[in-house]
């Protein structure tokens, strides 16, 4: 033992919020791999709200983020590394296209009625989009439909 | 720009993340983690660093400590903490035996120790300060892992984005790097380009942390996340 060990003596640790976001984040990326990369767009688009669910699920979320939010999930949809990326970018980009249409009235997708409620029932069919997104797309999808008879049917009362 | 999805082999990939290959460099890797427990014991600056560089001698080296890794006993953390705690206890044990018993017949007195306690006053215990310094380690040392993996494979704007807009921010509470900025300086077309490569990073980061605290288990897969929840139980003071 040379006794210069202590040279190499490390940098003060981090700070405990540090530690326990990083462990945090890290652990979902292996539990829920999928929604993790959702989540971590959802960071980027805004830090207060930093997953997909805060972004979608908040009444308040600015609609300009929801857009952003939408354009970067399109992206992952179209260039995710994995099969189970590029899923959930696609689901997470209509729930975008859900979300702002219940919250600020404002269609930010250019499907029509038809394709956007096509668009939404696969969200809330599928089990990996979180629950509260697949509640929040349900009731974007009802408001899509109308109260009473269907859009569809008022549409085209020969049916 | 490219975001390759799994980097290809390199040597600086793997010089950290194995097991120290020897007990000097098993001595410098943890070096901060024994000293930050022996200091947060009550042991001013000058005196831990000796304790410190005394365990690393008499026990890490002397008894060989790291071979146990290669046996596969399990988690070497805890098998660290509980080997340091010990020789702190022994040595406590020791200098208190020769202060009953001077040898010039004197009663010693030593004041100083009480005054001395400085250990930080927001993490009481000694094993939280320990675990805060494994775990810091362990971040840091799959940062620098990243980072040599990017750059032996050509992927520094990968690694730049990464930085300036994750590891920087949280780690240090640097301001993030905006969009704007970051393509700018790598003539990217598109926001996606940016989000889309954090989302890589994060991916290789958390592929390099989890092969890191694999090295310190029994390297498969399961028992690093088992050792992963556990440490994040600890910093959420939970039992773990």
């Amino acid at each position: 033992m040379n006794g210069d060990t202590d040279r190499n003596h490390r940098p003060e640790p981090l700070d405990d919020e540090s530690l326990r976001d990083t462990l945090a984040w890290v652990l979902r990326a292996f539990d829920q791999p999928a929604i993790s990369a959702g989540d971590w767009i959802a960071h980027e688009v805004d830090p207060s709200r930093p997953s997909a669910v805060a972004l979608l699920t908040d009444p308040t979320t600015p609609v300009s983020r929801i857009r952003r939010a939408r354009v970067l999930w399109a992206a992952l949809r179209a260039e995710g590394e994995t099969t189970g990326e590029r899923t959930m970018g696609s689901r997470l980009a209509v729930a975008a296209t859900a979300s702002a249409f219940l919250f600020h009235g404002e269609r930010i997708s250019n499907h029509d009625d038809e394709a956007l409620l096509r668009a939404l029932r696969s969200v809330t069919a599928d089990d990996s989009v979180p629950a509260e997104v697949r509640t929040m797309v349900r009731m974007a999808e009802l408001k899509l439909s109308g109260p009473g008879p269907t859009r569809d049917a008022a549409r085209h009362p020969s049916r | 720009m490219t975001t390759p999805s799994d980097p290809s082999p390199d040597p600086a990939r793997d010089l950290r993340e194995r097991p120290p290959a020897s007990a000097a460099e098993a001595a410098t890797r943890y070096w901060g983690v024994i000293y930050a427990y022996i200091r947060q014991a009550g042991r001013r600056d000058e005196e831990a660093r000796d304790l410190t560089q005394g365990f690393i001698a008499d026990v890490l080296l002397g008894r060989d400590l790291t071979s146990k890794l290669d046996e596969r006993r399990g988690q070497f953390r805890t098998l660290l903490l509980s080997a340091v705690r010990n020789y702190l206890a022994d040595r406590y044990r020791h200098d208190h035996a020769a202060r009953r018993q001077p040898a010039d017949g004197r009663v010693v007195r030593n004041d100083d120790l009480a005054a001395d306690a400085v250990g930080d006053p927001r993490h009481a215990a000694p094993e939280a300060a320990f675990h805060r310094a494994w775990i810091s380690m362990l971040i840091r040392d799959a940062s620098d892992a990243l980072r040599n993996d990017c750059m032996a494979n050509g992927r520094g704007a990968a690694w730049d984005i990464f930085e300036s807009r994750i590891l920087r921010p949280m780690l240090e509470g640097a301001e993030p790097a905006s969009y704007e900025l970051l393509m700018r300086r790598w003539g990217l077309d598109v926001p996606s380009k940016v989000s889309n490569t954090i989302v890589s990073m994060r991916r290789a980061f958390a592929g390099h942390l989890l092969r890191l605290v694999g090295t310190t288990v029994d390297r498969s897969d399961a028992a690093a996340r088992d050792e992963l929840r556990a440490l994040l139980a600890l910093m959420e003071g939970r039992s773990a």
